[in-house]
């Protein structure tokens, strides 16, 4: 394991709080310019509306799982516990915007299909994929060892990965309740300015909240990193 | 019927806000308290 001295300084919040302040206002904007400017769908009326919040945040909750592939692929790889704080601050951020995408699909499909749930391979497979990344989640609160428990999270992280082609890929495989992914070209340009938008403003919100929470991943460590050392100082003084 | 399905989108935006701002909170409580420990751990270990 790569146990050098750059693994437990700690990080520096950098340009990070502006770009918080700046990922925010867009979110602020984004949302409201999404809502005022979208005239009600002829077929959905203004239900048509959710698209603003639930396409990204699935959108969003993929590509936290996709940093959380990578990560976890270049941790195997390198052995370097920064890969490995990095996949576990992406995991618990995604796993957020999952539990939201569940949550919001649960509220578009109230009124569209007049149940809240229906164990239909979309939904069933993004439960699946939020349960893989409880799991992950609870697996590193009971492995104690940090190279043992980065090894194994890795591996969980990478098969609840795999998982995100077969979620896309669901509406297509299985044509069940869920409609398919709208194709851009079909959308008409005052919904698709919105949904882009949206896309973009929900991508910055999740690029701060994993890179700010790998920086207090990185000091909880190297504080641990100093009480360990102060106390074989101690013992050794 | 327009009142009711409204309501639900109502009720999806408050929700993502909801979420949206508790993450901003847990995220920057935990780098806040993160940098407190590990100020303490430090001024600890050069106290020893």
């Amino acid at each position: 394991m790569t146990n050098d001295r750059s693994t437990f300084a700690p990080p520096t919040a950098g340009w990070w709080p502006l770009f918080g302040w700046v990922s925010f206002l867009t979110f602020v904007f984004t949302q409201v310019y999404a809502v005022l400017t979208s005239p009600a769908d002829r077929m959905m009326g203004h239900m048509q509306k959710m698209m603003y919040v639930h396409v990204p945040a699935a959108w969003v909750t993929f590509f936290a799982f996709g940093i959380v592939l990578l990560a976890s692929v270049a941790f195997l790889w390198t052995e370097d516990e920064r890969q490995d704080l990095l996949a576990a601050s992406a995991a618990e951020i995604g796993a957020v915007f999952c539990a939201l995408t569940l949550i919001l699909g649960m509220f578009w499909g109230r009124p569209t299909w007049g149940v809240w749930w229906s164990w239909d391979a979309r939904l069933t497979s993004t439960l699946v994929l939020f349960l893989i990344f409880v799991g992950y989640l609870a697996l590193r609160s009971f492995v104690e060892d940090p190279q043992r428990r980065g090894q194994w999270s890795a591996a969980v992280g990478i098969l609840g990965a795999i998982n995100v082609p077969i979620v896309w890929m669901s509406v297509k495989w299985w044509r069940t309740l869920h409609q398919l992914q709208s194709d851009p070209r079909s959308l008409e340009p005052v919904y698709l300015r919105g949904l882009l938008l949206n896309f973009l403003a929900f991508t910055l919100l999740t690029v701060f909240f994993i890179r700010r929470r790998y920086e207090a991943a990185r000091y909880e460590r190297a504080a641990e990193h100093a009480s360990q050392a102060a106390a074989l100082g101690g013992y050794n003084g | 019927m327009a009142s009711s399905t409204l309501s639900y989108v109502v009720a999806s935006y408050v929700i993502t806000w909801i979420v949206i701002f508790g993450l901003l909170v847990r995220v920057l409580g935990a780098v806040r308290q993160a940098r407190r420990e590990y100020e303490s751990a430090v001024k600890g270990g050069f106290n020893s």
